[in-house]
């Protein structure tokens, strides 16, 4: 039996009655402090932009050069794409698989898919399809990890940085705010949120 | 305890129940099959992590005279250099995490099998916690892939090493493992103990 | 645990922190390359050039001390010039004072020669070249050329010399085979007649130049005739290829004084360089205009003046105008003489020391130096009128000079060879027939020893690696065998008569004493072929 008024602390599972939050306000457990859920309003607005914006961001972050550096006359660029494949010619098989499903596969599907649950939930239609693709979501997150490579693009770049001149191409920024937005929305929205939206935009039809 | 938390959508359900009333998922707590799942994982992980640290990451190549450097080299390198920042988040990214990380995976595991529990709350903090920075290891791995994307000139050229498909493989053994392990497994104990 | 069913706490919405930790990473490295960007940044400096030569912003380095030290940020384009903004290290502030210079350098690759071979892989760059001193400085002004004196101890010396030789800067000057320097710069003389060309002596060699020392251009393989005989000189496969300089000092002792003003004189080969030298061993070239009443067709510009035999100048300049009047041809010649022959103590100059030769009677004649080739040559002689050295401008005295007149001698030996061209030719064959037979075993030896080396020479001209060899010398050996075979004509049937019988056996043996040192050379180059590439 599902219980909608009850939660599970995510942390020590203790049950807690739910209770309805005004605006800035959240719910926290009693016993370990661990946040249970949070006033929300317009959520499916709100996820539609984020994700169609990282869309765009993880799009221009493709087609333009990510970095461009020159040693004296040398100068070499890349595409994020050209850099993992640039492994497999030379026989790192698993790391460049790896990094094509961590770092192109994963975050496209990562906001393909809640794209399509924001706009199926906006139009209450498909609740299956919607249910799958929050499914699929959970999976997706865990293994985008486009955060830790720009990062990696940090460190990168201190290690040549005095010997070469480092150009950061459109990619490199466009990557910065895809970043950003992933955060926001895969980290700062909890998937028990998205589901309650769901379940609340169905009921409701 | 009456209910059990769904480990997917977060729902509450009955503890009786062997799907979840929301998403549809097996939400059945499965102690041996978790355990044995991570563990198997957990050992893949901690078997790449001797190459990973063995062998050099990376292998520059100037004028064709091959130099490598392992994962420590580089932090010391880094460090040598004066950028103590970005060294200290190679050594704790890189050297720290995944070893704390096998460790503390080994400590739950360990715990679940003994099925003794200290603090539910520690042992949930720590399993958080390797579950947070366990994917940051991959750094030094992204770190090879962009310089050996950007740096193939004749003169200079950077090779991946041996010990890089060690590491990424071990970073993702331990990420497996920790997938593997149910949380809610470490409450039931507690719990158990409580009682 | 318990079962029962606890409210919620709400409070307050706090910021997540956790969740923005990575951003927080980003800004942390991010601030670090800035501040150690920002950190290394040392001043701007501005240079200016006549033509950036090949710089590029944001790729051309600054470099000193073989360091990168700076890089371009940009360049300006002036009314005249550009203006080069560099951005430079922290560390070589120091180094920005009045002392300091900065010059482009380029590539350059030329036969022998390679220079800035390491602007070939990063592009022209900036050189510096600074010592420590007290006015520090952030503006200057660029040379265009690599400055004469460096860091390095050395002296600079100035040659002249009509034409450079192809040399080029960072050619190579030997003493005695050692490399002791370089060529430094090369540039025309502001009268556009000569070319100077700046050498680099390295320390402790430049004590061995004095007044006594002769300067030389190294050529390849060089086949000389000289009164021992054929003489192949050969330098090394690196000297061959590079040229350079050499010099050779003939009286170490004396002490060194050296100049920019007094140049030395380049020669264009050794033999010339150390040929004996009349009167103060520094010369002193003065330009003398000498007028004659002939035409001057047969005088080349190059031709020598001698003085008793001595080399002592060459022509310069020939110009000849038709007389109407006299219906004859008058010639202006242009000369450059060396009056240090005349000198013959350091205390009186060598200008005034040629002018008292004048005023005791010392003039200029054109005579033939050979009676085949008819080529005329300006010598200095001695009558017993004196005359007068008449300045005319520019550093140019007219020198008196004697009308030409075909030498009794010459004239004799015209009529002698007139006669023998009408001599029956038939008798004459006759008459060398028997000569041979009677000289039979000298001149069988002789044929036989010729005819040993042509057979030599042709396999060595055949053979590959002779092939390889540069054009010139094969040419040479080819024009060798040529000469060769046409004495062996010439001694097989050619006519003679017995006033010709000694002067022919004289030539024959003289064919056979080349001939057999070629011989000598060809055998050593049988044994080892290398010799001639790679220096005996």
């Amino acid at each position: 039996m599902l219980r909608k008024d009850i939660i599970l602390c995510p942390r020590c599972f203790t049950p807690h009655k739910k209770l309805p939050l005004a605006p800035k306000e959240e719910a926290r457990c009693v016993r370990c402090q661990a946040l249970l859920y949070r006033y929300r309003s317009g959520l499916e607005y709100l996820l539609l932009t984020l994700s169609t914006l990282s869309l765009l961001c993880l799009l221009i972050a493709n087609v333009s050069p990510l970095l461009r550096i020159n040693f004296g006359e040398l100068s070499a660029r890349t595409l994020l794409l050209e850099a993992i494949l640039s492994l497999f010619d030379k026989g790192f098989v698993f790391i460049s698989f790896f990094s094509l499903l961590v770092l192109e596969v994963f975050p496209w599907l990562l906001m393909g898919t809640l794209s399509l649950f924001s706009i199926l939930v906006l139009l209450r239609r498909g609740k299956v399809i919607a249910k799958g693709s929050l499914i699929l979501v959970e999976i997706f997150r865990r293994w985008s990890m486009l955060d830790i490579f720009f990062i990696a693009i940090l460190v990168a770049m201190i290690k040549v940085y005095q010997y070469a001149q480092i150009h950061f191409g459109v990619a490199f920024w466009a990557l910065g705010i895809f970043v950003l937005l992933e955060i926001y929305v895969v980290k700062s929205i909890r998937i028990e949120e998205l589901w309650e939206l769901w379940e609340r935009r169905y009921e409701m039809a | 305890m009456r209910w059990l938390r769904c480990p997917y959508c977060g729902a509450t359900n009955d503890r009786e129940d062997r799907w979840c009333g929301r998403c549809g998922l097996q939400i059945t707590l499965d102690i041996k099959g978790s355990l044995y799942k991570s563990f198997a994982y957990l050992l893949a992980a901690v078997i790449f992590y001797i190459p990973a640290n063995v062998y050099p990451i990376l292998q520059t190549s100037k004028f064709s005279n091959v130099e490598g450097s392992t994962i420590i080299g580089g932090v010391v390198e880094l460090w040598g250099e004066g950028d103590y920042p970005v060294a200290i988040i190679i050594f704790v990214a890189s050297v720290l995490i995944p070893f704390l990380k096998i460790l503390v995976l080994f400590y739950l595991l360990f715990t679940i099998w003994r099925k003794r529990c200290k603090s539910l709350q520690q042992e949930m903090w720590l399993y958080h916690l390797i579950e947070l920075t366990g994917p940051w290891s991959l750094i030094d791995v992204f770190v090879v892939v962009l310089l050996v994307a950007l740096i193939h000139f004749q003169s200079i050229a950077i090779i991946p090493g041996i010990g890089a498909s060690s590491f990424a493989l071990m970073v993702f053994f331990t990420l497996m493992a920790s997938y593997a392990l149910d949380e809610r497994i470490l409450g039931e104990i507690c719990a158990r103990r409580d009682s | 645990m318990q079962d029962e069913i606890v409210e919620v706490k709400i409070q307050k919405r706090s910021i997540h922190l956790i969740v923005w930790l990575v951003p927080l990473i980003a800004l942390i490295i991010g601030g670090w390359m800035l501040y150690r960007y920002y950190s290394n940044l040392g001043p701007q400096i501005q240079i200016t050039f006549q033509s950036s030569g090949g710089l590029e912003p944001k790729h051309s380095y600054v470099k000193f001390r073989e360091v990168k030290v700076g890089r371009v940020e940009r360049i300006e384009i002036l009314k005249k010039g550009v203006r080069v903004y560099a951005r430079v290290n922290k560390d070589i502030l120091p180094f920005l004072n009045e002392t300091t210079k900065f010059w482009i350098v380029k590539p350059e690759i030329g036969l022998g020669k390679v220079r800035g071979l390491d602007a070939l892989m990063s592009g022209a760059y900036i050189q510096m070249s600074a010592k420590l001193g007290k006015r520090s400085k952030l503006v200057f002004q660029g040379l265009e050329e690599p400055p004469l004196i460096e860091d390095k101890r050395g002296s600079t010396v100035r040659l002249q010399a009509s034409s450079s030789f192809a040399l080029e800067p960072g050619m190579p000057v030997y003493y005695r085979q050692l490399r002791v320097g370089a060529v430094k710069k090369i540039d025309l003389a502001s009268d556009g007649q000569r070319v100077n060309i700046y050498l680099f002596i390295r320390h402790p060699y430049d004590r061995f130049i004095n007044d006594t020392s002769r300067f030389w251009n190294i050529k390849s393989v060089r086949l000389e005739l000289t009164d021992e005989g054929l003489e192949v000189r050969m330098g090394s496969l690196s000297q061959m290829l590079m040229g350079g300089v050499g010099f050779a000092t003939k009286n170490l002792g004396q002490k060194s004084r050296i100049s920019l003003q007094k140049p030395f004189i380049l020669y264009p080969s050794k033999s010339e360089a150390l040929q004996k030298k009349l009167g103060l061993p520094r010369e002193q070239f003065v330009r003398f205009l000498l007028d004659f009443d002939v035409g001057t067709g047969y005088l080349g510009i190059g031709s020598p003046v001698r003085f008793e035999g001595y080399k002592v100048g060459e022509v310069e300049d020939v110009a000849s105008f038709f007389d109407l009047e006299h219906r004859r041809v008058n010639s202006k010649v242009l000369i450059r003489l060396d009056v240090s022959a005349f000198q013959n103590s350091p205390k009186i100059s060598g200008m005034d020391a040629l002018r008292k030769a004048v005023q005791k009677g010392l003039k200029a004649k054109l005579q033939q130096s050979n009676f085949l080739t008819k080529s005329l040559f300006v010598n200095l002689v001695f009558e017993k009128e004196g005359g007068e050295l008449k300045p005319l401008g520019n550093g140019v005295y007219a020198l008196p000079t004697l009308p030409y007149r075909k030498s009794k001698l010459l004239e004799h030996l015209d009529k002698i060879l007139t006669k023998l061209e009408n001599l029956p030719i038939e008798r004459a064959l006759e008459a060398f027939s028997a000569l041979l037979e009677k000289n039979q075993k000298p001149l069988r030896q002789s044929l036989l020893s010729l005819h040993r080396t042509l057979s030599s020479l042709h396999k060595l001209l055949e053979s590959n690696e002779t092939k390889a060899l540069p054009k010139d010398l094969h040419t040479t050996l080819r024009q060798l065998q040529k000469a060769l075979k046409e004495f062996t004509l010439l001694a097989k049937g050619y006519d003679a008569n017995s006033t010709f019988k000694a002067q022919l056996t004289q030539t024959l043996y003289d064919i056979d004493k080349s001939a057999k040192s070629l011989h000598k050379v060809l055998l050593k180059l049988d044994k080892k072929p290398n010799a001639l590439i790679f220096g005996d």
